[in-house]
């Protein structure tokens, strides 16, 4: 029976950091099978093979930020 | 302080009016302009010290950060009265920067044990203000509540716009200055679409220090730049047509809402500006299930152990630069969305299958 996971799209990880003018820093986000899983009718957890789409928000003022998304192939 | 300064959201900042120059001549407006205890997020007991935004400001002034022209209500959050709005419409006239605290209150008349923490919360007011010696600050006692402002336990909103003459305070104080600060005292969701002011910090209840919370982020005093993002979705008026009994998933939240929301889940501006990059050099990432599952495990040992640096074999790195002029903060947020776009709720039939539970369709 074919399944559709119902969110349009989901928070996975987040990272905060304090950054001084011109200062970079790098930051993991590490997205966890508990987002992906699905609990299916019969109340197995499952995860679906397919394609997902990873990115980050969108805002006004990083405009140059990636605009991009990533790809993750599940299989 | 420092919690209360890391959740400041800043939604609107037009013409770079914020953050505000050391010396800004200041008013303090608004039905919050003085809430102690409607400060306080709901369920807390009251607090028998905290500082509302008029008293935050008497200290800046008394430091030299801020020039306080001086603090009026203009109006509460409920009612027709407009009589209190032309006293804050002259402060306003007489400073650079208007300030204007509305939104929402948790605290309710009618209840006991919120009128004990309201005599408690005026007393306090009262004694401060007179340990400030400052003739401005009387007490003004927190905002009496009782209709569509008032969020909590047993009373649930149906209107979810400023309540009473908030927006008439707000439009009367930019007839006379253009340079207004709308911050929003709130828990529950406020459609402020309507509100046309240049700049709007959402506070939410910000605590006891919260008066000097959001001062110190208007003033980005000690590295206070805001950098909070939205926690929901801020839906339009028209949403609350919804019944409250469709308990569909379909259009709701900010994992299923297709319309346009006023502010969407994780909105938040900067003072600063800056580049996101993912390291990922190739677009395309194959992760086996296996691998996934494997990791399952392990990624509930590591919550549980309360322990760092757990990474899932789904692991996405990126380099953050601050572009711009200020030293901020940065939070970078990760979506994943689904193979499919089609909305469907796989456990509603099943529900609905149950024998003996027809009466649901």
């Amino acid at each position: 029976m074919p399944f559709i996971r119902p969110q349009i799209r989901e928070l996975f990880d987040f990272a905060r950091v304090s950054l001084a003018p011109n200062a970079s820093a790098t930051v993991h986000l590490s997205l966890p099978a508990s987002v992906l899983s699905h609990v299916d009718r019969y109340g197995d957890e499952r995860l679906l093979a397919g394609k997902y789409k990873v990115r980050t928000h969108k805002l006004p003022q990083a405009a140059n930020s990636v605009s991009k998304s990533l790809m993750l192939i599940l299989k | 302080m420092e919690a209360a300064v890391q959740s400041m959201v800043l939604l609107k900042n037009e013409g770079g009016l914020l953050p505000l120059a050391k010396g800004a001549k200041l008013a303090i407006l608004g039905p919050h302009f003085n809430s102690t205890q409607d400060l306080l997020s709901d369920y807390s007991p009251g607090h028998w010290w905290a500082h509302s935004p008029l008293m935050a400001a008497q200290a800046l002034d008394k430091a030299g950060e801020i020039s306080l022209v001086g603090g009026a209500q203009g109006c509460t959050l409920e009612g027709t009265n407009t009589s209190g709005i032309a006293a804050a419409v002259a402060l306003a006239k007489a400073a650079d920067v208007a300030v204007i605290f509305v939104g929402l209150t948790r605290t309710c008349c009618r209840s006991r044990v919120g009128a004990s923490a309201r005599a408690a919360a005026c007393s306090d007011a009262r004694a401060l203000a007179s340990a400030n010696k400052d003739p401005t600050n009387s007490g003004t006692p927190p905002v009496v509540a009782t209709g569509s402002a008032l969020e909590s336990e047993g009373h649930d909103r149906t209107d979810i716009d400023l309540q009473g003459q908030q927006t008439a305070l707000i439009n009367a104080v930019l007839a006379v200055n253009k340079k207004i600060i709308v911050v929003l005292i709130h828990g529950g969701a406020l459609d402020v679409s309507n509100v046309v002011a240049p700049a709007i910090l959402d506070a939410h209840y910000p605590g006891q220090l919260g008066g000097d919370a959001v001062l110190r982020t208007l003033l980005n005093m000690h590295k206070a730049a805001p950098a909070g993002r939205l926690t929901t979705t801020t839906y339009q008026q028209s949403f609350t047509q919804r019944p409250m009994s469709d308990m569909s998933m379909a259009n709701i939240t900010y994992k299923h809402y297709t319309g346009a929301p006023v502010y969407p889940f994780g909105y938040g501006l900067s003072y600063s500006t800056w580049t996101v990059q993912w390291h990922n050099s190739s677009q395309h990432r194959r992760v086996s299930i296996d691998s996934m599952e494997r990791a399952h495990s392990e990624y509930f040992a590591a919550v549980a152990s309360g322990r760092d640096g757990w990474r899932s074999p789904a692991a996405y790195s990126a380099t953050i630069t601050n572009t711009g002029g200020v030293t901020s903060d940065y939070v970078l947020l990760g979506f994943v969305s689904s193979p499919q776009r089609r909305l469907s709720d796989p456990l509603e039939p099943v529900l609905l299958n149950f024998p003996g539970c027809e009466f649901l369709k």
